[in-house]
């Protein structure tokens, strides 16, 4: 088992659990009434999702790959689960109720496209167009059925997310990059006319390029958020210090918890986050490499690019530096399901990495 | 295959990590632009938000003046806040503004409105009195706040208004001294800053902050109020006795030092209440006005105007005053002695133009002392021309014609003249005798001074000392000489000349019993010329033969047929003059040089001229004073041989004036020795004070010897008892 990651995982655990805390505490103090309220919740979600994390990395994943079509089957009822009973919030329906907590199905959906996604791809075994192009359509299959569901909901960034983890797999598991690049310029197109489609995400890209002109209308966020960052400076405020999380920026718990990180610890607090991130990748990369066949490797890069790709989307619009769409940042983020299955398939990458070291072993 | 295939993929793997990482990078560096370059701005707007910054402003230095009496100063009051929010969520907004509008005496409704206002902190009401804020305070009143400021009092009210200046409603300087030291008498304002959250309400958090205000500086400056006051005084009444259409002005220097002891312009204001229009007609005129931006800006320009420190700001044209200076050019650079003469035909011709005097009969045969005394122009165009244009230039330039004085006060001009080498004969001759040159009085008065000084010329200013709240010095004005001009030698002579002009020329009206004055009057035509606008002036010294102080007055656009500097500037001058020698206790010199102590005998001058009964009288060491406007005297009071205190008063009766027999006493108790002795003279009565010792200062009179309200023979003598008082405490500054 690849232990740095393993540890990598729990820092980041850790850290965001005290990021969630000294972040949610005055809006969980004014709505709630107790400061702990999200931090308590979020406790009790990491210690379930550890959990999860190491059953899943002691189940084998070729065990696992043989249930990806009921996976997937089991995603897609969620999501129509959602279409018909889901749980309504800011206008978009993509929570499932399940009183004890809700559940975005959106999250566990993302996980079985990209092990299906890393079964078709892993069939490619030369490099032959007429073959590749039955592979992109399969994948494109995969996630048109869920997809279409996300963009009924509407789950935007989820789609992006997928299509852009799917995207890199594809790349990774041999497609020619012209094809590649045909396709990509396909996708786009179709994400300037979802853009086009819908006023209020013509209207985030507007105010993107000026945040400032309409400071406390569709520019409020973004200005909140560069006003947390720009507050810490190198060192930042200090722990708990921060004055934008009282109720300037909305939820400083979930997709803005980045920005608060830089006001209470600066940018030394901001290089540590992206540090851990990047051993996370690279761990990843290493285990990927070393991986017994083409699935797991793809898997492996698979997940760890649907979790990276996350964290590029969310710190850009953290910082101002992409149109703002609301994405979590895994790991401190608080969001007890999402957090969960995040976990999931970091344990998955955990059992990849164990069936390396058994191969190695069987060798000697 | 599927191996080529597997490296292949592991490739592309780490490219594609790569790239990502590469995009890490690039977000790393965007946060360190947002932190490190945007970062000043965005936290300094952060904080703007996330705060709620009260200024507390900081005591504003007092300006006194040379003898330490309070000009102006600050007292304490308060500003009273509400947060909306607060008031509407924590506390009663009925009860508040109830409270509020009985206190505040404000409508009640205004109160709600603010109240029910969408933001997050609330101004009430500024400058409320201790006793309002405390009542307020024992309302206890939830969301309401109070903030401590400062509001400026001017205990003199119009007295110094152009020098002194006043405060706007942020306490910051708009005029005079508290304008251009705003800096120095502010402070540094303190701050209690509290965080709020994006509701506005307080943090549940403490997050307070407070700075402590810095008092400023307080600030004496070189203006003695009684001086001052005096010099007012006559302003005001020439300003309505002689219907000065334009104004007047008048400067009062300190001749060695160059300090200003008084300086004003009338008409003048009330520094409690600067915005107020107060003249008569013009308030109708403006009241009229129907446009509310037409009537704002005729307010703001005839209060402009009225701002205008006519000493400092206007320029004018010195006439014959300025022949005062060239008389020392030309005894400087010995192209003139005394004993040269110069002949007046009534005109005289330089170049092509043909120049005349004022009389036109021209003044005969003159010295230089009979062409100072006659203010004769034809002489004055021929000592020019002997002068020659570069050594004139040179003298009017060294003379502070040409430059700014750097008065300590904003908006100083500094004068027009011909550019160096380029005025022609012509200009040479009319400019020898004052026409030509534009000047502002506070450059002629230093000029003057300059003369009179043995040639030194001082730098006029206004501040004597800066000292911190505690009292210690923290700068001091020394006494500035910007060059020697002419000789002390030059300077003497020319003492005598102005004293001559005085005391025999046209300056005659200046003349005091007593009093050695020298001095020159002037009267400039506006330009343009023709319009029968004019400027009459008295630029003048006193003591002559010890130089104290300098004085100079400006009546501006007196009415046509009275507007002769030497009828109207002179005995004005003669007036103030009497008022500030006797208070700067220089004593009267008496021809015989007989002691002012002791007794005197009046002696008879029934039936003789005005002149003759002037010198009788003042050879008995008695001062004299006219009533009536004829030159033979036919009444005297006291009579003949009656014995009276030295140095008093004998009043001589001319024309249709006759002594009345009885009047009533007026009351001086409590009066200060000025006042009481002003009160008694001017009622006729002679003036016997007891009980001083040394200095007539903090002296109050006691008792009277006549009851007030009595009556009594013009010329008694009342006997006015004095004992000392210890200096009152300021009243306004604890």
């Amino acid at each position: 088992m690849d232990h740095i990651f393993l540890l990598t995982l729990l820092a980041l655990t850790a850290y965001g659990l005290i990021m969630v805390f000294s972040s949610s505490a005055p809006s969980a103090f004014y709505i709630h009434n107790d400061s702990m309220f999200f931090f308590k919740n979020q406790a009790i979600w990491a210690v379930v999702g550890i959990g999860t994390m190491l059953v899943f990395a002691l189940i084998d994943y070729k065990f696992l790959k043989r249930f990806i079509i009921p996976l997937y089957a089991i995603g897609i009822c969620l999501l129509l689960g959602v279409a018909i009973f889901g749980k309504t919030i800011n206008g978009a329906k993509r929570w499932l109720d399940f009183k004890i907590s809700t559940v975005q199905p959106s999250e566990f959906v993302k996980i079985t496209i990209v092990m299906f996604c890393a079964m078709i791809l892993a069939e490619i075994k030369t490099i032959s167009v007429k073959k590749t192009l039955v592979h992109l359509i399969g994948c494109g299959l995969v996630i048109l059925i869920p997809g279409l569901f996300l963009l009924f909901q509407p789950h935007f960034s989820a789609v992006l997310i997928i299509c852009l983890a799917v995207g890199i797999m594809m790349l990774a598991g041999g497609i020619p990059v012209r094809i590649f690049s045909a396709l990509a310029a396909l996708g786009a197109g179709a994400g300037v006319l979802l853009v086009i489609s819908e006023p209020y995400r013509l209207q985030r890209i507007i105010s993107f390029w000026d945040p400032f002109k309409d400071k406390s209308g569709s520019g409020w966020q973004a200005v909140q958020s560069l006003y947390a960052i720009g507050s810490g400076g190198f060192s930042g405020l200090g722990l708990g210090r921060s004055r934008q999380k009282f109720l300037y920026i909305p939820e400083p718990q979930n997709d803005f918890i980045f920005s608060i990180t830089c006001e209470e610890l600066g940018f030394l607090g901001a290089l540590l986050v992206i540090f851990l991130f990047i051993v996370l990748l690279y761990r990843a990369v290493r285990i990927a490499t070393k991986a017994p066949d083409r699935y797991s490797m793809l898997l492996t890069f698979g997940l760890i690019s649907l979790t990276i790709v996350q964290v590029l989307l969310n710190l850009g619009v953290a910082t101002s530096s992409i149109p703002p769409t609301g994405i979590p940042l895994p790991f401190f983020s608080a969001g007890g399901s999402s957090f969960v299955f995040q976990m999931m398939s970091m344990g998955m990458i955990l059992n990849i990495s164990t069936q390396r070291e058994v191969k190695e072993h069987t060798h000697i | 295959m599927k191996k080529n295939n597997t490296l292949k993929t592991q490739k592309r793997i780490l490219i594609l990590s790569g790239i990502l990482i590469f995009l890490f990078s690039l977000l790393i560096g965007r946060i360190a632009y947002i932190q490190f370059i945007d970062g000043n701005r965005l936290s300094k707007e952060a904080i703007e938000q996330q705060t709620r910054d009260r200024m507390i402003n900081a005591k504003r230095g007092t300006i006194y003046d040379r003898n330490g009496k309070q000009l102006a100063v600050s007292a304490d009051v308060e500003t009273v806040n509400l947060s909306p929010a607060t008031v509407r969520e924590d506390g009663d907004p009925q009860k508040c503004a109830d409270v509020l509008s009985q206190v505040l005496k404000m409508e009640r409704e205004t109160i709600l409105e603010k109240i029910n206002s969408n933001v997050s902190y609330v101004m009430v009401k500024r400058k409320v009195e201790k006793e309002q804020a405390d009542a307020i305070r024992e309302a206890g009143l939830t969301g309401v706040y109070m903030d401590a400021d400062t509001k400026r009092y001017y205990p003199y009210n119009n007295i110094a208004s152009h020098i002194i200046g006043f405060t706007g409603t942020d306490n910051q300087g708009l005029l005079g001294i508290e304008q251009k030291y705003d800096n120095i008498l502010k402070g540094q304002y303190g701050r209690i800053v509290t965080a709020r959250n994006a509701d506005g309400t307080e943090m549940p958090y403490k997050y307070d902050r407070y700075y402590t205000p810095e008092d400023g500086s307080d600030i004496t400056l070189t203006i003695d109020v009684s001086i001052q006051h005096f010099l007012e005084k006559h302003l005001d009444q020439a300003l309505t006795d002689l219907q000065l259409a334009n104004g007047a002005a008048g400067i009062i220097m300190d001749v060695k030092t160059g300090e200003i002891l008084a300086m004003a312009t009338k008409p003048d204001f009330d520094l409690n209440e600067p915005l107020l229009v107060t003249d008569p007609a013009e308030k109708q005129r403006i009241e009229a006005i129907s446009d509310s931006t037409e009537r704002g800006n005729a307010t703001q320009e005839y209060l402009n105007k009225l701002w205008r420190n006519k000493a400092v700001v206007d320029s004018y044209e010195p006439g014959s005053t300025f022949k005062i200076i060239t008389s020392a050019m030309a005894l400087e650079e010995n192209v003139v002695s005394l004993q040269d003469s110069f002949n007046c035909t009534g005109s005289y011709k330089v170049a092509k133009e043909t120049i005349g005097c004022w009389k036109h009969a021209g003044h005969g045969v003159l010295n230089l002392t009979g062409a100072l005394m006659n203010s004769c122009n034809p002489a004055f165009m021929q000592i020019g021309a002997r002068i020659g244009q570069d050594t004139f230039y040179k003298y009017y330039k060294g003379f502070g014609f040409t430059e700014k004085t750097g008065i300590e006060l904003y908006g100083e001009t500094s004068g027009i003249f011909y550019p160096a080498g380029s005025f022609n004969e012509v200009e040479l001759a009319t400019a020898s005798f004052g026409q030509g040159p534009v000047v502002t009085p506070l450059q002629m008065i230093s000029a003057i001074s300059a003369v009179a000084n043995d040639g030194k010329l001082m730098k006029p200013h206004l501040l004597k000392n800066i000292t911190d709240a505690g009292g210690t010095i923290l700068q001091s004005f020394d006494p500035v000489e910007i060059r020697q001009v002419i000789s002390p030698q030059t300077s003497q002579i020319m003492r005598g000349l102005m004293e001559a002009v005085v005391s025999e020329g046209t300056g005659n009206k200046a003349y005091l019993e007593g009093f050695r004055i020298g001095g020159k009057t002037g009267t400039s035509e506006k330009i343009p010329r023709g319009n029968s606008k004019y400027v009459a002036s008295f630029a003048g010294i006193a003591p002559a033969n010890d130089p104290q102080v300098a004085i100079l007055l400006l009546l501006d656009e007196p009415p046509v047929g009275n507007h002769m500097g030497g009828t109207i500037a002179s005995p004005l001058a003669a007036k103030i003059l009497d008022d500030v020698l006797r208070y700067m206790d220089i004593e009267p010199e008496l021809p015989d040089g007989e002691a002012v102590e002791g007794d005197a005998e009046v002696p008879s001058v029934s039936g003789m001229n005005l002149t003759e009964a002037r010198q009788i009288i003042s050879q008995s060491g008695l001062r004299c004073v006219v009533e009536g406007n004829g030159s033979v005297v036919n009444a005297q009071v006291p009579n003949p041989g009656v014995v009276i205190a030295r140095n008093g008063t004998v009043i001589v009766y001319t024309g249709d004036a006759r002594p009345s027999n009885s009047v009533q006493v007026p009351s001086v108790i409590e009066k200060s020795f000025e006042e009481a002795k002003s009160i008694l003279e001017k009622a006729k009565f002679q003036f016997n004070p007891t009980g001083i010792e040394n200095t007539t200062q903090n002296a109050v009179a006691q008792s009277q010897s006549i009851t007030p309200g009595e009556y009594a023979t013009i010329g008694s003598e009342i006997t006015v008892e004095f004992s000392y008082q210890t200096a009152t405490p300021p009243q306004t500054e604890s």
